[in-house]
């Protein structure tokens, strides 16, 4: 792996996956209960790419649901500029 | 002999900022170079991926910047053949890579950095590794000035490069206030790490409600000291209370309020990394707003950050290490080698939680900036150049950190590998069963076992009545305390500590 890989934003469209509440950073200086999106076999913490990284509650509305988003992955997170419940 | 080596690649800035912006950018360094000269230090700029430079280190020249081996390498081989006193690493990691250790503690779904990223090797003269255990012991004075990762516009880079140049060491007692901040649910803890520091912590803000926007007169203070919540790639740190997060500070809430000069240090998770703020058109990290606004430092974390819920530990140390090294009048680079020493010196071993913790923290900024002059009790005799005196002074020094971090290198213990098939005895499974209780979380939750692997030095030293640890058992559960709002505070991490057979201590992480 190279360290450039950690912060190259990597755009995609279109990503579906299932969202779900669960903790993040368990017993770290960051831990609480994030939205993910599980998604190819991956888990990222969701986040709107304009929106607070902690507490985001217009995205409890995902939760549960099977969303498509357009936006960025990095190492653990993906930014969403667009999320579309697709059931 | 150089005094100092400024390592950066030609190859990454030209691809980034074209012939034009690199041409900038080399003048500006030739600024510092000469600034530096006019401080007594001697500067050279080493391109690693010249094969011009490199013979002359008989190195290989880096063709990835973002190849942790090839950077480290080349880095090694600047050092075997000149060991300056100071390393400045100039880029982000896109131009010269961060090193790619593992994470220990990395747990999917818990910890979910599988790297922690950070320049720690960069600092020690073991051979390019993705094991932090093989870096335990630090000797080199090493710094990063970053630019913005994925910037094509040179200006960020060309006005930190000129600050640096301009700087000036001040009084000690221009650091003696502070701007503290800290979460509401760690209050405790930062009062703790700011006594420690400054000797009382009236001062301190706690977040809800203070922030995200602070006075220029609250932000002036030269001595910052932050123990907030962050996030990956997040221009914001965030208070807590309760189930409340709101941000306790932004890089927009910053602008033109952070004085020239100001160091600071922070814990919070994500606070050091260098996201590519371009590509996703976001503000800045606030550690680079610092620098931009003339900061001189910023040591903080790469990723996730670790420490106990009450007293300090993990990075509420590593951090006040930092910062107490500097108010000693210590250059940063050097302050940020002492503090990864005494880091790794105040523990018995490194289990898989520090370990983390000695890889992520970094020091963004000039390691030869000097912020606070401390009156020495040394006088340099008539006839004598203070300039070389002074560059004695600094080489005694050198050795004697030198002489440190081999001596770490040879007697600390680590526990950073997963013992595979590592069978617990009955009465393991049963204290373990035990302190999960007491977490709050249950008796059937599996530890995973790391086998602590001693230096022969370690093993020589340790006695019947201070036996070394055999076994480190680490958990982290997502299941939920007791008696706690659902969603905080509801997970904890337990690191138990287990000699000939017996758990004789653990520790508890929860709500840091």
């Amino acid at each position: 792996m190279t360290a450039g890989a950690s912060n190259r934003p990597q755009r995609v469209e279109g990503l579906t996956g299932a969202v779900i509440s669960a903790p993040f950073g368990t017993g770290s200086k960051s831990e609480h209960q994030a939205v993910w999106l599980e998604a190819s076999g991956r888990r990222l913490v969701l986040r709107r790419k304009d929106g607070p990284a902690f507490g985001d509650r217009s995205l409890d509305q995902y939760v549960g649901k099977r969303v498509e988003c357009d936006g960025f992955i990095l190492d653990t997170t993906l930014l969403a500029e667009r999320i579309k419940v697709v059931s | 002999m150089d005094d100092k080596i400024i390592v950066t690649n030609r190859t990454a800035l030209q691809a980034k900022y074209g012939a034009a912006g690199f041409a900038k950018i080399k003048a500006a360094v030739q600024d510092l170079i000469q600034a530096d000269a006019e401080r007594s230090i001697k500067t050279r700029l080493v391109f690693l991926d010249s094969a011009v430079d490199m013979r002359r280190y008989r190195g290989v020249p880096v063709t990835d910047p973002t190849s942790s081996r090839q950077n480290k390498n080349a880095v090694d081989a600047v050092f075997k053949k000149t060991n300056p006193d100071y390393l400045m690493i100039l880029g982000a990691p896109d131009v010269v890579a961060h090193q790619d250790l593992n994470n220990p503690a990395y747990a999917a779904s818990d910890d979910d950095d599988k790297v922690a990223w950070g320049d720690l090797p960069y600092a020690c003269d073991a051979p390019y590794s993705k094991d932090v255990a093989k870096f335990k012991g630090p000797t080199r004075v090493v710094g990063r000035l970053p630019d913005l990762t994925g910037a094509k516009n040179p200006a960020y880079l060309l006005g930190i490069l000129t600050k640096a140049a301009a700087y000036k060491s001040r009084k000690v007692t221009d650091y003696g206030k502070y701007f503290g901040l800290s979460a509401q649910v760690w209050r405790k803890s930062t009062e703790l790490s700011l006594f420690n520091m400054f000797g009382e912590s009236k001062a301190l803000q706690i977040a809800p409600p203070s922030g995200p926007s602070h006075t220029a007169v609250r932000l002036a203070p030269l001595a910052h000291f932050i123990n907030c919540h962050g996030a990956e790639a997040s221009p914001a740190f965030y208070g807590q209370k309760g189930q409340s997060y709101p941000e306790s500070l932004t890089t927009k809430a910053m602008k033109g309020k952070i004085k020239p000069g100001t160091v600071a240090a922070v814990e919070c998770c994500y606070g050091a990394e260098l996201y590519d703020s371009v590509t996703l058109a976001s503000d800045m990290p606030i550690c680079q707003e610092y620098l931009r606004q003339g900061g001189y430092g910023f040591f903080g974390s790469t990723t996730i950050a670790y420490g106990p819920a009450e007293g300090n530990a993990q990075a509420d140390l590593i951090t006040q290490y930092f910062m107490l090294t500097m108010l000693d009048g210590a250059s940063l680079g050097r302050a940020a080698l002492v503090a990864q020493q005494k880091f790794i010196e105040q523990v018995a071993e490194l289990d898989p939680v520090d370990l983390k913790t000695l890889a992520q923290f970094v020091l963004l900024g000039d390691p030869s900036i000097q912020p606070a002059a401390v009156t020495k009790t040394t006088g340099v005799p008539k006839g004598m150049d203070p300039a070389v005196a002074r560059q004695q002074a600094r080489g005694e020094r050198r050795t004697k950190l030198r002489e440190t971090g081999n001596n770490l290198e040879a007697t600390k213990p680590t526990a950073s590998r997963p013992q595979k098939g590592g069978r617990k005895s009955p009465n393991v499974r049963k204290a373990l069963a035990n302190i999960a209780r007491q977490a709050g979380i249950s008796p059937r939750r599996e530890f995973t076992s790391f086998a602590v692997k001693a230096p022969p030095a370690a093993r020589a030293m340790a006695n019947k009545g201070a036996p070394l640890a055999s076994r480190y058992h680490v958990t982290i559960s997502s299941a939920g305390r007791e008696k706690t709002p659902p969603g905080v505070g509801s997970r904890v991490a337990v690191v138990a500590k287990e000699v000939n057979g017996r758990i004789i201590g653990y520790r508890i992480y929860q709500e840091k």
